[in-house]
């Protein structure tokens, strides 16, 4: 009997791309035996800076953003909606508050991890709501399901120094594997692993597991 | 009932590697696909990079490194002749692709139907063979390479200084920059609604969804 890949997506909710490549893998984890994917959470702007990047800032590229994710999430269907201030959202607003309580989910609740991802996803790139003050992360800990008195410990466990320093740590793991941005999953294979950097590159995840695509991918 | 035809454009510079990459897997697209009437654009990528204020990706090293097994991993399951070569700085940098892009845009005016098989040419002397692609010699036996006659060289190369095919090169690389293009590859599909740019070898998915069409993975069978 073979072992399961396991498949790590470094992600933060800060970036669109990461929603579709997101939920492409988690419908693909359902489907697909063969695969295990572990859910990484990662502060996008510290890794950036860790590489010595910088955040799409060209104009050209933003104009040709808004589309590419229309036609994404007609892909993959997922109701992408772009926040009126989205270069507010994506370039200066910053993400530390959200990454760190998907930190402290997974360290006290790590089967609500996704779910909680989902949500925040959904909250800043379906329903331009934000996500980052306390009030707007116990919203979405309650939209995910969790329980008054479950949310209000994970909200207090974000402000752990574990917390912190787990996040930290994540994000230098996953430059030392060779990650500069998010979306990317690493396809641990018997040969040795596989980065993948983008949304786009599913197909080419697909054909190393030897599954067909698109529709491992789509709901 | 016949499938309605799609113009897709595509937009390249042989200096560009995911350019070679998308434009082997768009000319078997091409073949597969009766939705989809590919017309082959040479253009020039640095006008285009100087434009948008782009730079290229390659600058961060990390990137740089995932670019490099990308390729690899790319040609593979494409099945497409694939090598780094050994200074890939000077050819971009130093030499750049001007006169190459420009012979292109000769070889558009003069022989179309040779332009596929030229612009292959040239893909492989700097992505596989590792030869030059910038001199009047090199383009000259580019096009020795794939056929065309003695005489219709000497024509083609002596019209890369023209100013009719420096402006033409210009109209292209500006009609790319129009449909928003900030690199290479660009591609864009003339759908029955607006056109569509893409960018990126990556989104070839997207562009066989937009063709009405099923993902036909890497047509290894059509290579060239």
């Amino acid at each position: 009997m073979s072992k399961k890949v396991i498949v790590d997506l470094f992600y933060d909710v800060i970036s669109p791309y990461s929603w579709a490549t997101f939920e492409a893998l988690t419908r693909c984890n359902k489907k697909c035996d063969h695969m295990s994917l572990r859910l990484q959470p990662v502060l996008l702007g510290a890794l950036l800076k860790g590489v010595r990047s910088k955040p799409n800032g060209l104009k050209a590229k933003r104009i040709y953003m808004k589309t590419d994710l229309e036609s994404l999430g007609e892909y993959f269907n997922l109701p992408y909606n772009m926040p009126q201030a989205m270069d507010y959202v994506m370039f200066r607003k910053g993400s530390l508050s959200m990454q760190r309580l998907l930190i402290a989910v997974n360290k006290y609740s790590p089967k609500l991890l996704e779910e909680v991802s989902r949500e925040m996803f959904l909250r800043i790139w379906s329903k331009d709501q934000d996500a980052t003050s306390v009030e707007s992360l116990r919203v979405t800990l309650r939209n995910a399901g969790i329980s008054e008195r479950k949310s209000e410990f994970l909200l207090h466990a974000t402000k752990e120094e574990d917390i912190k320093r787990i996040l930290k740590n994540n994000t230098k793991l996953a430059i030392g594997q060779g990650v500069f941005g998010v979306p990317t999953y690493v396809a641990h294979f018997r040969t040795g692993p596989e980065l993948f950097f983008g949304s786009d590159q599913l197909f080419l995840l697909a054909y190393y597991l030897n599954i067909t695509f698109p529709d491992y991918f789509l709901s | 009932m016949a499938k309605c035809k799609s113009v897709v454009e595509l937009f390249y510079d042989v200096v560009s590697p995911y350019s070679y990459i998308t434009f082997e897997a768009l000319i078997r697209y091409n073949k597969k696909f009766t939705s989809m009437d590919l017309k082959l654009k040479p253009f020039y990528l640095s006008a285009v990079m100087g434009a948008t204020n782009n730079s290229p990706p390659g600058l961060v090293p990390a990137r740089a490194q995932y670019m490099g097994k990308d390729l690899y991993r790319l040609s593979k399951y494409y099945d497409i002749p694939f090598k780094w070569p050994k200074d890939i700085g000077n050819v971009m940098f130093q030499k750049g692709t001007l006169s190459t892009q420009r012979l292109l845009t000769s070889i558009e005016k003069h022989c179309p139907e040779n332009l596929e098989a030229v612009s292959r040419e040239l893909f492989l002397r700097v992505w596989y063979k590792d030869e030059d692609v910038s001199t009047s010699n090199s383009l000259k036996e580019a096009c020795n390479t794939i056929g065309i006659s003695q005489d219709k060289i000497e024509t083609i190369v002596n019209d890369i200084t023209n100013s009719e095919i420096k402006q033409k090169l210009r109209d292209t690389t500006q009609k790319a920059l129009d449909f928003g293009a900030f690199g290479a590859p660009t591609y864009v599909g003339h759908f029955s609604n607006d056109p569509r740019m893409f960018f990126g070898s990556d989104r070839l998915f997207m562009l066989a969804h937009y063709l009405n069409e099923q993902y036909p993975g890497p047509l290894k069978e059509l290579k060239a």
